[in-house]
Formats: C-alpha cells, sequence, structure tokens
C-alpha cells in the first residue's frame, strides 16, 4: 500500500471541498451574513492545503488496490469532516472544536443529531452548509468524487465498493464512473423535484431546499428548532414521508425502474419486505397512539405514519414528541431504528436485506435439524445467497451488537439512564439522531459529555461505512507488506 | 440417405443402429479416443476422429452431400457450434440439433434460429421428464401416451386378480365396460405380444395394453383393479438433465419433491432452477437416508441418476421400503424387460425417444407421433391422411389390410371414430395404427412408404 496514492486523493478532495464551501460563502455575501469572510478564509485555507499537496503528488498515479481501497475511504471521509467542522467553529457557531466535529460528523454521515440549542439563532450560511454536508454525505462523498474526478477512474471500483452500503454491491453500468454519474443525477432529480414541491407547499426557498437536501440523504438536519412540526401542514409531512421513503430505497432499484422502466424491480424481495415491514409497523403504532395521544384516527395516522419513515429510513426529522408515546412504541421504534432502510440507500442500519436474509438463515437451520442430509439455502430475489455472504452477514450483525455494547457503555459511563444509553447507541449506529429517554426528538445532544459526543461521533463514522471499511485499518495485518 | 452424426455417446450410438439397419450410410464424428471403444463392433458406418464443429472433418465426412447433420454430443455449444458450420458448408444439410441446457428466452430469437438455422432441435432427456411426468400420473401403469394432441390415450396396465377383465373373454369385455369404449389392442403376457381375438382371455398378471379417450383412464384402471390415486409427492434421486427436468416440471404442478443429488454435483446454479423442492445430499442406493426421508411414504421414487444398474438397484430399494410405485431409468435395452419381472414397476429407455422424433422429422407430413412398446415389438403410429394416402375410397374390409396391423382410431374433426368394416379413410383424417413387428415390412408395401421400421 502507498500512503502517496492516498494523500493525492485527499488533495483532490480537499479541492473540491473548498469549491463546495464557496456555496454558503456566497450565500452569505448576497445576504450580507456576518459570516462571509471567515467563510472564504476557510475555502481559502482548505483549497491552498489541498494544492500544496495536490503539487507535490500529483504525477504520482497508481492503481488503488483492493486494500488501499479501505484506506482512502476512511481517511476522505475523516479529512471532509474535519474540514467541514471548521464553518462551525471559526465562526464561533460552536466554541468548543468537540461541538463542531459532532456537527459535522452528525452531517456527513446522514445523522442529524445536533448539538445546537437555538437553531433558529445561527446564522443561515451555517445553516446551509450544515444541510449541504447531509447531502454530500448521503449519497457518499466519493460516490461523488469518481462522478466528478477524473483521478480516480482507476480503481474506483474498490472505492464504490468500500462506500456504498448493503451485503452486495451492484454496479448498475459497466462502469463504475457512469454507475456514480448516474447515481448522482437520480439523487439530484430527487432532491430539485422535492425542492420546488416544498416551495409550491408554502415553505419559504431557503427552508425548501435544505429540507429537499436533508430528507432524499434521509439526513434529517433541520433549519427549525421545532424541526417539521414548524410548519403544522399534513400536505407537507405526506411529501416528506413520500422523499424519505425514495431516500431510503436502493437506488439501484430507482435506476431499474425509473431509468431502464423494468417492472420486474417491484418484485424486489427487499422491496417487498421493507414496504411489508413500513405498514405492518405503522398500523401497530397507530393503533397505539389512537385514543391515547391522539383524540382522531388521521392525526394518529399521519403521526404514525411519519414517525414510521422517518425512523425506519434513519432520517430523524423531529415532529413528533414520540417520547409520551405508550412505551411500547418506543420499543417497535428501536426495532426500526435497528434496521434501517434498504442496502444502496441514503439510509443506515443494518439495512432491511440483512434481517431477511439472517431470518430466512434461522429459518433454515430450524430445517436442516429436520433433514440432516438436505442441502438448503436461503433465496433472495429467486437466487440462493452464497455462503460467504450470509457469513458477511452473521459477521456485520454481531458487529453491530458489539459496537453497540460498546457505546452503550461508554454513554452509561456519560451518565445517561439505560433507556437513553441503549437508544443513543442506536441512534448513533444506524444514522438517525433522535433518540429516546432524555434525548427525544425535542432534545439535543449538547449535555453529552466530550467524551461521549467523540464515542458518538466515531459511531455514527462507523455505522456509514458500514464498519469494516473503518475497522480494517485498525487490523495489523491490514499494514503488514 | 447419408447422415452425419456428431457424438459417439447413448443417443448418437441408438440412432446409429437403427438408422444402419435401416441401410442407410451413417458417418459418426467423434472427438475421443476411448469413445470409440463403446460403439459396437458389428455396427456397419464409419468412424472419423475430431471435432465436429471443424469444417476440415465436417468436409472429410462429405458434408456437401449428405442428407441429414445430426449433432448429439454431450456439450450444447458443441452441437450450435457445429450445425452452423454444417449450415455454412451446406445450407442443403437438414440440421438436427440435441440441445439440453441452452435455453432461447428472447421467443423471436428462438423462432428465428429454429427457422433458419435448425431443422430439429431435439432434447431426449425433457422428453424422457415428459413421459415419466405422464407416467407419475399414473402410478400403477406400465406405460402412456397420447395421440391427436392428446384426445386419445393408450395405457398399458398390469391386470390384477380382483379385476373384473380378469379371466373375461375379449368379446364380453364389451359388455362389462360401460357406453363408451376402452378398446383393448394388445396383450403382454411372458414377455410376448398378444394381438387378442374375441375368443382369447385375459388372464391375472397380463399387461394390458388399452386405448381410450382420456377421461375414460380412471375407470380402466377400477377395471384392471387398481386405483388410481392422484400422487402428491415423489423422490428422485440423480443430477441428471432428465431428474432436473422432472423435478421442475414436477415442482410446478405443486407435487411435492424431494431430489436427491450426488454432493458434488450440487452448483449454486442448479440450485436455483427450483423453489420449493427439498434437496437432499447422498444417493439413492443408500438404504438409511431413505428411511430418514421417509420413502414408505412417498407416491413414486423414480431413479435417474446416470448410472442404470444403481439406478435398478436404487429402485428395488425404495419399492422394497415402501414406496407406492418406483421407476428406473435405464438405457440398455437388455434390461428393459428383465426389471420388471424383478419388481421394479416401470423402467424408462430415453434413447428410444430421441430416434423416434428424429424419424418423425424424416417422415413430416404423414407420420404424426408413434409409440412403441417392449422394445419395438409392436408400435402405434399416428398418421396424417393426404391425398397422396394410399388407402382412401375404400371401406376398411375391402383393404388388404395384413394380420398384425389394426387401423385402431380414426379421428376426423371432433369425432373419434372405432373403425368397423364399413368405415372409409378421407383425406384430413388423423387414423392410428397399431402394428407388430413381423407384419411391419408389409405395412410398408401397403402404404408405400418407407417408414424405417428395422
Amino acid at each position: 500500500m502507498d500512503i502517496r496514492v492516498i494523500v493525492k486523493i485527499l488533495a483532490g478532495l480537499l479541492i473540491i471541498l473548498a469549491i463546495l464551501l464557496c456555496v454558503p460563502a456566497l450565500y452569505s455575501y448576497s445576504t450580507d451574513g456576518p459570516h462571509t469572510k471567515t467563510l472564504l478564509q476557510i475555502a481559502a485555507l482548505t483549497f491552498v492545503f489541498g494544492l500544496m499537496l495536490w503539487t507535490v503528488f500529483r504525477d504520482y498515479a497508481q492503481e488503488i488496490s483492493h486494500r488501499t481501497g479501505f484506506a482512502v475511504v476512511s481517511f476522505s471521509w475523516i479529512t471532509a469532516t474535519l474540514f467541514g467542522s471548521l464553518p462551525y467553529w471559526f465562526t464561533g457557531t460552536t466554541p468548543l472544536f468537540v461541538n463542531a466535529l459532532f456537527e459535522s460528523t452528525s452531517g456527513f454521515s446522514g445523522t442529524g443529531a445536533t448539538i445546537l440549542v437555538d437553531i433558529e439563532a445561527i446564522d443561515k450560511s451555517i445553516l446551509l452548509w450544515r444541510s449541504m454536508t447531509q447531502w454530500l454525505g448521503g449519497m457518499g462523498i466519493i460516490v461523488f468524487f469518481i462522478a466528478i474526478l477524473p483521478i480516480l477512474r482507476m480503481g474506483g471500483v474498490q472505492l464504490f465498493r468500500a462506500e456504498t452500503t448493503g451485503p452486495q454491491k451492484d454496479k448498475i453500468t459497466p462502469r463504475v464512473r457512469e454507475t456514480a454519474k448516474n447515481l448522482w443525477l437520480l439523487y439530484i432529480g430527487f432532491t430539485t423535484i422535492l425542492a420546488i414541491l416544498l416551495r409550491f407547499c408554502g415553505m419559504n426557498g431557503f427552508d425548501a431546499v435544505n429540507h429537499a437536501m436533508t430528507t432524499v440523504a434521509t439526513g434529517g438536519f433541520s433549519t427549525r428548532n421545532a424541526g417539521i412540526a414548524s410548519f403544522n401542514s399534513a400536505t407537507i409531512e405526506y411529501l416528506l414521508c413520500l422523499f424519505m421513503l425514495l431516500g431510503s430505497i436502493n437506488f439501484s432499484l430507482h435506476y431499474r425502474f425509473l431509468v431502464l422502466r423494468d417492472k420486474s424491480t417491484l418484485d424486489d424481495t427487499e422491496l417487498k419486505g421493507y414496504l411489508t415491514i413500513i405498514i405492518a409497523t405503522f398500523t401497530l403504532i397507530t393503533f397505539y397512539t389512537w385514543g391515547t395521544n391522539f383524540e382522531n384516527f388521521s392525526d394518529a395516522f399521519r403521526a404514525s405514519l411519519f414517525t414510521t419513515i422517518a425512523m425506519i429510513s434513519t432520517t430523524g426529522y423531529t415532529n413528533y414528541n414520540y417520547v409520551e408515546w405508550p412505551i411500547a412504541t418506543h420499543y417497535i421504534i428501536i426495532l426500526l431504528m435497528v434496521m434501517g432502510g434498504m442496502s444502496m440507500s441514503t439510509s443506515g442500519g443494518n439495512k432491511c436485506i440483512r434481517l431477511i436474509a439472517a431470518f430466512k438463515l434461522l429459518l433454515k437451520e430450524l430445517k436442516q435439524v429436520v433433514h440432516p442430509h438436505a442441502y438448503l439455502t436461503v433465496k433472495t430475489n429467486d437466487r440462493s445467497v452464497r455462503t460467504e455472504i450470509a457469513s458477511a452477514i452473521w459477521g456485520f450483525l454481531f458487529m453491530y451488537l458489539g459496537l453497540f455494547s460498546v457505546l452503550a457503555f461508554i454513554f452509561t459511563t456519560g451518565g445517561l439512564d439505560l433507556e437513553t444509553a441503549a437508544s443513543v447507541a442506536f441512534s448513533a449506529l444506524s444514522n438517525i439522531g433522535p433518540a429516546l429517554g432524555t434525548v427525544g426528538p425535542y432534545d439535543n445532544y449538547n449535555a453529552l459529555t466530550d467524551v461521549s459526543k467523540v464515542a458518538y461521533s466515531i459511531g455514527m463514522i462507523l455505522g456509514r461505512l458500514e464498519f469494516f471499511t473503518l475497522l480494517v485499518l485498525l487490523t495489523p495485518a491490514y499494514w503488514r507488506k | 440417405m447419408k447422415f452425419i452424426i456428431v457424438g459417439a455417446g447413448d443417443v448418437g450410438l441408438s440412432l446409429s443402429e437403427r438408422l444402419t439397419n435401416n441401410q442407410h450410410d451413417v458417418i459418426l464424428i467423434e472427438k475421443n479416443d476411448h469413445a470409440l471403444n463403446r460403439i459396437p463392433s458389428y455396427l456397419d458406418l464409419q468412424i472419423l476422429i475430431g471435432n465436429g464443429c471443424s469444417p476440415e472433418i465436417l468436409l472429410k465426412a462429405g458434408i456437401e452431400t449428405a442428407d441429414y447433420f445430426i449433432a448429439v454430443a454431450d456439450v450444447d455449444e458443441v452441437n450450435v457450434a457445429a450445425c452452423l458450420a454444417a449450415r455454412m458448408i451446406n445450407p442443403a444439410v437438414k440440421r438436427v440439433a440435441r440441445l439440453r441446457d441452452i435455453n432461447f428466452d428472447v421467443p423471436e430469437i428462438e423462432r428465428k434460429l429454429k427457422e433458419e438455422y435448425f431443422n430439429l432441435i431435439i432434447n431426449p432427456d425433457f422428453a424422457g421428464a415428459r413421459y415419466l411426468y405422464q407416467l407419475f400420473h399414473f402410478p400403477g401403469a406400465k406405460d402412456v401416451a397420447e395421440f391427436a394432441e392428446g384426445r386419445l390415450r393408450v395405457v398399458g396396465i398390469n391386470i390384477n386378480k380382483n379385476s373384473p377383465y380378469a379371466n373375461a373373454l375379449i368379446s364380453s369385455v364389451r359388455s362389462i365396460q360401460s357406453e363408451s369404449p376402452i378398446l383393448i389392442i394388445a396383450i403382454i403376457r411372458d414377455n410376448t405380444i398378444i394381438v387378442p381375438r374375441g375368443t382369447d382371455k385375459i388372464r391375472p398378471g397380463d399387461v394390458v395394453y388399452a386405448l381410450s379417450e382420456p377421461h375414460k383412464t380412471a375407470a380402466l384402471f377400477k377395471l384392471a383393479g387398481h386405483d388410481l390415486q392422484e400422487p402428491s409427492s415423489a423422490m428422485i434421486w440423480g443430477s441428471t438433465p432428465l431428474a432436473r427436468f422432472l423435478t421442475r416440471q414436477l415442482e410446478q404442478n405443486d407435487i411435492h419433491v424431494k431430489l436427491i443429488m450426488d454432493p458434488d454435483d450440487i452448483q449454486p446454479e442448479i440450485v436455483d432452477e427450483f423453489e420449493s423442492v427439498l434437496l437432499l445430499k447422498g444417493a439413492g442406493t443408500d438404504q438409511n437416508l431413505l428411511i430418514e426421508e421417509n420413502v414408505a411414504g412417498t407416491d413414486s421414487f423414480i431413479a435417474a441418476s446416470s448410472n442404470q444398474e444403481d439406478n435398478i438397484l436404487a429402485a428395488l430399494l425404495a419399492k422394497q421400503l415402501g414406496a407406492r410405485t418406483a421407476m428406473a431409468v435405464v438405457n440398455s435395452s437388455a434390461y428393459l424387460s428383465l426389471v420388471e419381472t424383478i419388481g421394479v414397476d416401470v423402467v424408462v429407455s430415453t434413447q428410444l425417444a430421441a430416434a423416434s422424433e428424429i424419424f418423425r422429422h424424416i417422415h413430416a407430413g404423414s407420420v404424426v407421433s408413434e409409440f412403441s412398446l417392449r422394445e419395438r415389438a409392436a408400435t402405434f403410429m399416428e398418421f396424417q391422411v393426404t391425398e397422396s394416402f394410399p388407402l382412401l375410397g375404400k371401406p376398411i374390409q375391402d383393404l388388404a389390410i395384413p394380420t398384425g396391423v389394426l387401423i385402431v382410431s380414426i379421428v376426423r374433426n371432433d369425432e373419434i371414430i372405432i373403425p368397423s368394416g364399413e368405415n372409409q379413410i378421407k383425406v384430413g383424417d388423423d387414423i392410428i395404427i397399431f402394428f407388430v413387428r413381423f407384419a411391419a415390412k408389409k405395412l410398408e408395401r401397403l402404404l408405400e412408404m418407407d417408414l424405417e421400421l428395422q
């Protein structure tokens, strides 16, 4: 493995990041905001830093190996979150660096947890940057760079695999660059349509653009203290439901259905399972909350649907204070948090297909006891799941469980009660944002200890990169020549 | 006629044998030296060693003057390539290819291929599977064949002691039967074929071949002393294409199937062919496996592995362990008549199916279908009557029908006629003729056509 290859790609990343940082700066300039100068300085700093590295390593071209891919992706994410935290820190929005880092990580990983106490008091240019980080991270920084940067032509496949989520990663076109481009075009298309629709539904332009970005990215940052509740509009809620759902559906299925017009897409095992689970859980929650928290059925329906989709898609928009709902709904919400959306979507969590496959694998084990000589396989989309994939799925689930235990322990030592600590750990690993207990949808993470904030940040990045990309760097075998 | 056959496998050899017996020129192309030992020395044919796809070999075989080019090598792709090469050199040669696994999913492409590149695509394994599938539905039957697009059915069935047919005179059978007739065409007793007359008696233990409309089959079973129950489960052994075709066909018809396969043969792409089939690792000759997987509760055990001796053993074993019926796939004709006497219910040979399909193609236009029993000791043949058909215009009693030949049925539009002496054959009819082997030459003379019946 060659460090120079990694540094060269990081240099390219910094240059792009600098250009993106100009967007909030320009917005600030056009609205006479107070942070124009600071934002431009950060952009310049990032640019110069990137350019320096680029000049040194420019001529260095080498194919990115399978191994190097993990390092490239991991360090790209670390670099992006570090530089992405500067606008919060340098403008004094969050005087503590650990808070800036938390907010930046929560942005890029598409989590949506915040330490900001009064969001509406913060300058809009910073809020724009906050939403932009979620939008970039949602589809993936690396996928974005593969789509636009020619230097990643070689070895882009490794990076694509290391960053996108799910047990099996399909390229939708023969070349990875085309795949990345198509994914981003779909993503941009969804975001644009949602922004226009939200504007028509009565949001102002700024809110519409910000919420469009954080919805399709299934991130969950809002520009309002009260989140979506501040708009108090059923139309907006249902619209956001639809687009959170679209964001949490496999984007290669979107491509097959919308671009290739392949009707068989609707038969996809994961899609059918995902929609079934959504319908089942929101029906349950509706009946738990109807009559207890909501007088009439339509309110219960609306609140349950929104909360179910917001949690399962791992968006985590705050709208209804479900902490006040019956305790059984809390449990259902935790299950939704653990599962998350579909593979190759913008959502986090274990992904629906892993749980479907794991469930089928368990049934298979039961059947094997009855027929010891049988050769049994588990099928998704009419094809047997290969043994390697099956064991990778078990590995993933246990890794999730293991990291959950460690994080929850750290949070309890930070003084959180059991329910809060556990749900916060799930919230971090599944990139949700809000949790239960003392950090419900109307609370924030400002009160956490610094150690807990760092742990939460690490948990978010681990969850977004599906653990292995990052953790493999910690194994001695990875660095051995 | 001159035939070039690629591939000296089971199908290639049995075809060669039948063709050379009928005085055709046969050139057999085989890639593998070792396979030559399997070619019986009495076959009067020319053997070429080489690749059936190579134009050089094809020219050496005389493809320019050949009438038929038959590609029956083990690999589908070889058969396709060989037919394409043959077509390039001599577009007039008729091309027959055996394709087992290649599936031309796109219907337009399939049609185009069949029209332009192949004259006939045969799949003996699929035909064998279809035959077994038919038999599966009639547990107890020895043979089942359908004619006139499924409007008539021939069933061969064993007469039990408690059958109303037992010890009845053939002439009295009509009175036992109800309104619609079940015609008893032939009886097999002590391994010989009897074409019964009115004064003959049916004895318990006889295998009776009867022709009737399909809805009469249940009545026939009852008359033979069997109870026709719709089977719902099957256990199949083998990883051959035949076993897999059969499994899929049964599965698609909601039959509960357990498929036993050698662990080495289990590949992901094979597993994915099936949906609800329970795949078992092992061998059909493993008694413990059969007991554990409850062969006694299985309606039908079908041994279809590539080893015919093992198939016979497995079928016997399953029968002994309590399977309701047991079938074995056997290729060597020597075993065919032997095995049924030792207790296996049905033995099936797949090679005959391929040959009869090809012969049907040679006589395209006249012979619609054929079905032989007992190693072609007797045959049912369905003819399409055209203007040039020789038996037109006279009542049947005035035709000099030789002994051993029966016109058993005339299908005219919607009507099925069991001919008596007065009936006449008309253009557009489908007629079904039954004949025993010794009468074949006379039948050929009567019909003024060469039916290659040797």
